[in-house]
């Protein structure tokens, strides 16, 4: 019987590449384990990757000409939002399927999408909590200027009034600025005074912000950095002396002790190379590749309407726990935990969810969850001996 | 910034907000009563029309259908009623015309898509929020202009009664209305009345 073809928008250049192309590697992995027990309805899947060099237009007209000359209808892909959007409208007038499989800023459905990464209920949320709740709530926030930052920054200010803390700074870089701006807005970062920073950075920006607040003085132990949209593959471009004591929250971590996670990795390093790291973007990949395989085998289909229907409540034991699918939104019940980076650029895992959070994509007043306060020290000190080093 | 700060309290009202959704049980009220529930509002399903709008509804999301064109919606035509959101599926100027009927801010297009239902909420509790406090200012407008009419009078006529400046004429009007501790409209009404009555 002929595979079953799946598209992977993932780019393996421009400036997204580096988690991008984990995340490739991720479905790659997935697919033959997969494949290597018989594969689905007794198919072999086969993964046909193009490369849209972090580029939103090329994501849709991709994802299209895989649409057209090709017949596939299922896709894995995409990490910036503006490239999800590019390729939605492909896959709404195709009847296709995306797969998405990174965390988001949320305020989106689509029939035709599976969200598999967090939304700010899932990760923002969960860390503004932990960090007001320990660190003070006098904070400066920088990120760079695009709609991911300026949506959790609005979150984080909202937590901030509530309980009469405040802004020591809020300062929006362009993606592509310079050393020199990031020295600027350190130096200004030093004066502020704030309890943390609250970085919504993303990309090279990231490297050079540590660097300038490193050359700024900033103390990380009395100012520590927070920031949601830092994982393993960012630490290796910021580099771990730098990130250490860097606290974000995500619904996975490369030192998350699950079985189903070691051996994942296990997997991964004998595929990919030893020194081959994994990250929450990794594993939504990951996950959601296992995911279509078990909704296809469920319905014994692979027309999209059929898996569409079928992952409704689909749940698996993922590297970061226990997941399900939610019908309603088609987003994803996580896993959050609040991770601290330690020097060998791992996450030391400080807290998390007592079970898995339920996907809120259009909540717009957030309630904080009460597992990152200290009115649970039971939870703390259980989290605190879950705490593993570098896998 | 403060316009800004405005709106995001707006939006946190959305999750408060009770709608009417008035539209056939079709496939287009099941993709909106499901996109309704994830945006997180409640909400309450009604087909076919009603004679009277039921009680705390805060908008109306309302089918513009070809079959009930032709029916009046009276609640509509009264004051303090809820902002409506049409959904329409037909661009024919019959259909137009029924919607511009409406007063709407914006419209859902059939068939429903989920993207694009926040946006029309958003945007209609916005602007129905500035059309109200719009209405009271206007209001409230119209009524300081009566008014100044009825000093404007009163004022005329106690100048050619008493021979007054018109400055003198408005101080005593003012005057009186402290000591009666009454606002000075009704005492400029008192006067016009007492002048009618003497003929004057």
């Amino acid at each position: 019987m002929a595979p079953i073809e799946i598209g992977i928008l993932y780019s393996s250049t421009g400036v997204t590449a580096t988690v991008e192309e984990t995340q490739r590697r991720a479905v790659l992995l997935a697919m033959e384990e997969i494949n290597d027990v018989g594969g689905v309805l007794g198919r072999e899947i086969t993964p046909v990757c193009v490369d849209p060099n972090s580029n939103p237009r090329l994501y849709g007209q991709l994802s299209e000409q895989l649409i057209i000359e090709r017949g596939i209808r299922l896709f894995l892909g995409c990490y910036m939002s503006s490239s999800r959007k590019a390729v939605i409208p492909m896959v709404e007038r195709h009847d296709a399927l995306l797969f998405y499989g990174t965390a988001y800023e949320g305020f989106e459905f689509s029939r035709n999408v599976f969200y598999g990464g967090a939304v700010p209920n899932q990760n923002i949320l969960p860390l503004a909590g932990y960090m007001l709740e320990r660190h003070g709530s006098r904070v400066a926030m920088i990120g760079s200027d695009y709609v991911c930052p300026y949506e959790a920054n609005r979150v984080m200010s909202d937590l901030i009034y509530e309980r009469g803390g405040s802004k020591a700074l809020e300062t929006y870089l362009p993606l592509n600025a310079s050393a020199h701006d990031y020295e600027a807005v350190a130096q200004s970062i030093q004066r502020s005074g704030a309890d943390f920073i609250y970085s919504t950075v993303v990309g090279e920006g990231m490297a050079r912000l540590h660097q300038a607040l490193e050359r700024a003085g900033v103390d990380r132990q009395k100012m520590p950095i927070a920031s949601h949209m830092s994982c393993e593959a960012d630490i290796e471009t910021i580099g771990a002396e730098l990130a250490e004591g860097l606290i974000t929250c995500a619904t996975y971590f490369e030192s998350v002790d699950t079985e189903a996670n070691r051996k994942a990795i296990h997997r991964y390093r004998q595929r990919f190379g030893a020194d081959a790291r994994t990250n929450a973007c990794w594993e939504a990949a990951y996950v959601q590749t296992h995911l279509l395989a078990q909704a296809m085998s469920a319905c014994g289909s692979t027309e999209p309407v059929h898996i569409s229907r079928a992952m409704t409540g689909l749940g698996m034991d993922a590297p970061q726990g226990r997941i399900c699918v939610d019908g309603s939104n088609h987003h994803t019940h996580l896993n959050p935990r609040i991770g601290r980076c330690n020097a060998n650029g791992s996450f030391d895992i400080l807290a998390e969810a007592p079970e898995p959070v339920i996907a809120d994509p259009y909540v717009m007043s957030h309630v904080p969850s009460t597992w990152t306060g200290q009115s649970h020290p039971k939870r703390q000190s259980a989290t605190v001996q879950l705490a593993v080093g570098a896998a | 910034m403060t316009r800004v700060n405005d709106s995001q309290t707006i939006l946190k009202d959305i999750r408060l907000l009770r709608l009417l959704v008035v539209h056939p049980d079709d496939r287009d009220r099941e993709e909106l009563a499901a996109q309704l529930s994830r945006i997180g509002c409640s909400f309450t399903c009604t087909w076919p029309l009603l004679d009277a709008l039921p009680q705390g509804a805060d908008m109306v999301l309302m089918a513009v259908h070809p079959d009930t064109l032709s029916q009046p919606c009276p609640w509509l035509e009264r004051p303090n009623a809820p902002p409506v959101i049409p959904i329409v599926a037909f661009e024919n100027p019959i259909t137009l015309a029924a919607v511009l009927h409406l007063n709407a801010f914006t419209t859902i297009a059939s068939p429903v898509r989920p993207a694009g239902v926040l946006t029309a909420l958003a945007l209609t509790l916005h602007q129905s929020k500035q059309r109200r406090s719009r209405e009271h200012y206007i209001q409230r407008m119209e009524q300081k202009s009566a008014h100044q009419q009825v000093i404007n009078k009163a004022t005329r006529a106690l100048m050619d009664a008493r021979r007054l400046k018109e400055d003198e004429a408005y101080e005593v009007l003012r005057e009186r209305a402290m000591l009666q501790r009454q606002p000075i409209e009704n005492v400029a009404r008192q006067v016009l009345k007492a002048t009618e009555a003497l003929g004057m």
